[in-house]
């Protein structure tokens, strides 16, 4: 017989109540998706962490005033996504385009190499991935983030809603906006991969 | 419905009303323009999918609730030995003192016998040597308890058999050469693109050269005849 799962809910109540090991146990929950959020949005590991940090900071610092009104990941994810705003304004850049870190993507945690992949598969995900990254730092900021919380991290268009502090409509449409973009630029990206693949096989041939 | 981004958009999330997804259903059924749209936004989200994110340590320290101090753990141990000494000698001064001055006391053995009511004795406020040991015996006992307390995990540490480890490096190494050979095709690829960029560079450099010279040829060629003509 399993136990049910405390709901962050519970956690957060216990929490309130002054039981840090209920905040421990909600920092071990969503520690992961929200460094995946800051990275995503960043491209940035050494920055992304820090906002990690201070976005728990400040979750714990401000807990006491949840109330409860939004879930806590949304809450959470509000607090991390204003933390890279400032983050980029201070640094007055957008998300780096070269994308450091996954550009050589050796030392991507999902990339590590599965008993059943090929090597070949392996380099086409790692430059998927790049190439993802690139074409995602370059959308405006509402839109990218937008698609961030819906396709990486499940929210609903309300909860992205209350994330970003704004209409449900606008929501909706900065992801069909962001999404578009996308969609060319990587369709672009793929024919230009595809010619360039096609006149080094001439060349070589 | 065709300008209605925000249905197709709910519609593409599976966030809409049963009713609302008949609706675009039935659109979609006629329009191929649409049908197009949502088959390439689908197509973004396939791809969104090979975008990872880094391997990272936890950047949080977690709490550790704080366990309630023992006064006497944060006195050195010359200090308690001081103090143990100090209360000893008090106390053994005061029941001296206490029984010098004390008047004797004239009984007679009718008092003394049977039904004499215990004489309440004022005890000097000190702690017996009895006390004190019992005192070293427990700080002792917190201190053998505090240092053994790590050992269950060092224990859980060791308890990998052989075979685990000998697997645990095969696997860690089958990686570490996967990931290698992975970063080398990586280079190759990187380097072949490059070649085949500089290649096409070369061949349009090539072809202009060549567009000039004939130019330049057809001009010397047709320069050449007029001069004949005159000639």
């Amino acid at each position: 017989m399993s136990a049910t799962p405390i709901t962050d809910e519970e956690l957060v109540a216990r929490a309130q109540a002054g039981d840090q090991e209920s905040f421990n146990q909600l920092v071990v929950r969503w520690e992961r998706p929200i460094y995946a959020l800051a990275y995503r949005t960043l491209n940035r590991e050494e920055d992304a962490r820090d906002v990690v940090q201070e976005a728990f900071l400040r979750a714990f610092r401000g807990l006491k005033g949840f109330k409860g009104e939004a879930k806590f990941s949304s809450w959470l994810y509000r607090i991390t996504l204003n933390l890279c705003r400032d983050w980029m304004r201070k640094a007055r850049r957008a998300p780096l385009i070269q994308v450091p870190e996954s550009e050589d993507g050796l030392d991507m945690a999902e990339q590590m190499p599965s008993p059943a992949e090929s090597v070949e598969e392996l380099v086409n995900r790692q430059q998927m991935s790049a190439a993802v990254a690139r074409a995602m730092a370059e959308l405006p900021e509402e839109q990218r983030m937008a698609i961030l919380m819906k396709e990486f991290h499940g929210l609903t268009f309300q909860e992205i809603a209350d994330a970003l502090e704004c209409p449900l409509s606008t929501v909706k449409t900065r992801l069909y906006q962001g999404l578009s973009v996308l969609r060319r630029r990587l369709e672009r990206q793929q024919a230009d991969e595809a010619s360039l693949r096609r006149a080094h096989f001439e060349s070589t041939s | 419905m065709c300008n209605d981004r925000e249905k197709l958009i709910a519609y593409l999330y599976d966030e809409t009303s049963a009713g609302e997804r008949r609706q675009v259903d039935a659109h979609l059924a006629e329009c191929p323009e649409c049908r197009e749209e949502l088959r390439g936004l689908r197509g973004v989200r396939q791809d969104l999918l090979a975008w990872d994110v880094p391997a990272h340590e936890s950047v949080w320290k977690p709490f550790v609730t704080p366990v309630a101090t023992v006064w006497w753990k944060q006195v050195p141990a010359w200090g308690l030995a001081a103090a143990a000494t100090l209360v000893f000698g008090v106390g053994l001064a005061g029941g001296l003192a206490a029984r010098a001055l004390a008047p004797v006391p004239v009984v007679s053995q009718a008092q003394v016998l049977p039904q004499t009511a215990p004489v309440a004795v004022p005890q000097p406020v000190s702690a017996s040597p009895e006390q004190v040991r019992a005192l070293e015996a427990r700080l002792a006992s917190v201190e053998r308890v505090a240092l053994t307390s790590p050992a269950p995990s060092r224990g859980a540490a060791v308890s990998l058999t052989r075979a685990e480890l000998e697997q645990l490096i095969s696997d860690s190494e089958g990686r570490i050469n996967k990931r290698t050979a992975a970063k080398l095709y990586s280079m190759m690829l990187d380097i072949d693109k490059q070649r085949t960029r500089d290649l096409i560079t070369v061949t349009q450099q090539i072809n202009e050269a060549q567009q000039q010279n004939a130019s330049l040829m057809g001009r010397v060629i047709t320069a050449r005849s007029t001069e004949k003509e005159k000639e």
